[in-house]
């Protein structure tokens, strides 16, 4: 896809004509390019500023380096928020809007790169809720406690979901039962965690390795139960043949 | 399944903790993934907390499994609930009001979407006596219910007592032709199917020959095999 953009920041310069955006490769339909080491954590990067001048003078380089630093954040933003359907088309249409804006003049500190990059993604997820929950109430009178439903898991997900919740018995199973009213507190009741130690006598270490070591034991599990089953498949595949 | 955090919807109360500390060696602590996870995380820190997670995929892969931690933990305390409700029953009217009760007070902002998983081992629910129009005729409404990915699961609610005309979204389904239609009583069992053709649009309409009374009902797709397909949630209240 190309964009013809006319950008008012060339007007300084002497060569003052529309520019011809080309989307990096991975935005054309084309398999994505290898997602680039996951960064240093962000406040180490310092070349913010020099990415959107590149990206405004059109450099195509520079279109590509935004899509690997910040593609697999969104991506995951996106589907954490509203699902794998239509992903591509919402990330293509996030990393557009990005692209557009820095191109139009509109971020005018360069610096401040990724908060623009997350409010266009929030925006993104706002509009799509929006819409769907327009949608219904043109239908039915709604009322404020209604959320958006989803019930089209792939049999491969709800395999997933079924066997974590098999692994959660197993766990709640080896903790005693004041630990598991510690859990039930925090994540049913959702107290705050210094409700739960004064009333429980327990400190803030007490109560931090408490739900570390359900975590881990579910990890555990979990990844036990791959490896096993991993085992099995490549078992039966050698059996085969 | 992840709840659907809404912006400019999220709950205030107890969400502050001034002295929680954001990052620990450069990644985000277990203690402010926990409370994003569970839409608790305070809004002075919601800027900082996501522009790290665009970039990070530690941080990623954490906030991940601490919401694959939280559902597990979740569904499988609601049942829990449920089914020690059930058990414990000295007096069967109590009993059910309070499974009434939980099961209302579990409709209320986001928390039903992990009780949901414990509401389909409930037992019957109390279908209250379907009131009629000024001529007997019941008031027809239409429900449009549509797939979107991603969240965890939570119910459409409408009024009760009336004839429901049901468009259902089969967008993404297999190419499974007939289909069958049910809905289903919240304990599981089908109050009212049929059996449809697949349409050359991604819509079916379906319209149950009677009114249901107040209560949680399941949509169901089936393909021809009796596969389950696809699944919406319904309550119809008072």
């Amino acid at each position: 896809m190309i964009l013809a953009i006319a950008a008012p920041a060339m007007a300084a310069h002497p060569e003052s004509r529309p520019v011809q955006t080309a989307l990096p490769a991975a935005l054309n339909g084309r398999k994505p390019m290898q997602h680039a080491e996951s960064p240093e954590p962000p406040g180490a990067f310092s070349h913010w500023a020099d990415l959107v001048e590149r990206i405004k003078r059109n450099d195509t380089a520079a279109l590509e380096d935004l899509y690997k630093t910040f593609s697999r954040g969104v991506r995951f933003y996106l589907c954490r928020q509203l699902g794998p359907q239509e992903l591509d088309d919402k990330i293509h249409d996030t990393f557009l809007i990005v692209v557009q804006a820095i191109q139009r003049g509109d971020l005018r500190e360069p610096e401040r790169l990724m908060g623009f990059v997350r409010t266009v993604v929030r925006r993104q997820v706002a509009s799509h809720i929006e819409s769907a929950v327009s949608t219904r109430r043109e239908i039915v009178d709604v009322d404020g406690a209604t959320n958006i439903f989803d019930a089209d898991h792939s049999p491969e997900e709800k395999a997933m979901a079924q066997q974590r919740i098999g692994i959660m018995h197993e766990v709640l199973e080896e903790i005693i039962p004041r630990d598991r009213e510690i859990l039930k507190r925090f994540y049913i009741q959702e107290q705050p965690q210094e409700q739960i130690c004064r009333e429980l006598g327990l400190s803030e270490t007490q109560f931090r390795l408490l739900k570390s070591r359900a975590k881990a034991r579910f990890g555990e599990i979990g990844r036990r139960r791959l490896a096993s089953r991993n085992l099995n498949n490549m078992m039966r595949a050698a059996g085969a043949e | 399944m992840i709840k659907v955090q809404r912006f400019g919807e999220l709950a205030a109360a107890g969400r502050r903790r001034p002295d929680m500390t954001l990052l620990e060696n450069g990644h985000l602590s277990e203690d402010a993934i926990e409370l994003y996870s569970m839409a608790r995380l305070d809004e002075t820190l919601m800027e900082a907390f996501e522009e790290h997670l665009l970039l990070c995929e530690a941080c990623q892969n954490r906030l991940e499994e601490t919401d694959q931690f939280i559902h597990a933990y979740r569904t499988v305390a609601a049942r829990a609930e449920t089914e020690a409700a059930a058990v414990s029953r000295p007096d069967p009217a109590p009993a059910q009001s309070s499974r009434w009760a939980w099961l209302t007070g579990a409709f209320t902002g986001w928390r039903p979407l992990y009780a949901m998983g414990g509401a389909l081992a409930a037992a019957a629910l109390v279908i209250a006596l379907v009131p009629r129009g000024p001529q007997g005729a019941l008031i027809e409404r239409s429900i449009e219910l549509q797939a979107v990915r991603g969240s965890a699961p939570a119910v459409l609610s409408a009024p009760a007592a009336s004839r429901l005309n049901l468009t259902l979204d089969i967008t993404g389904l297999p190419a499974a032709d007939p289909l069958r239609v049910a809905v289903a009583r919240e304990s599981g069992g089908d109050e009212w199917s049929t059996t449809v053709e697949r349409p050359a649009s991604e819509k079916i309409s379906v319209k149950p020959n009677s009114a249901f009374g107040p209560g949680l009902y399941w949509i169901r797709i089936y393909g021809p095999d009796n596969a389950l397909l696809r699944e919406y949630g319904l309550e119809l209240k008072k």
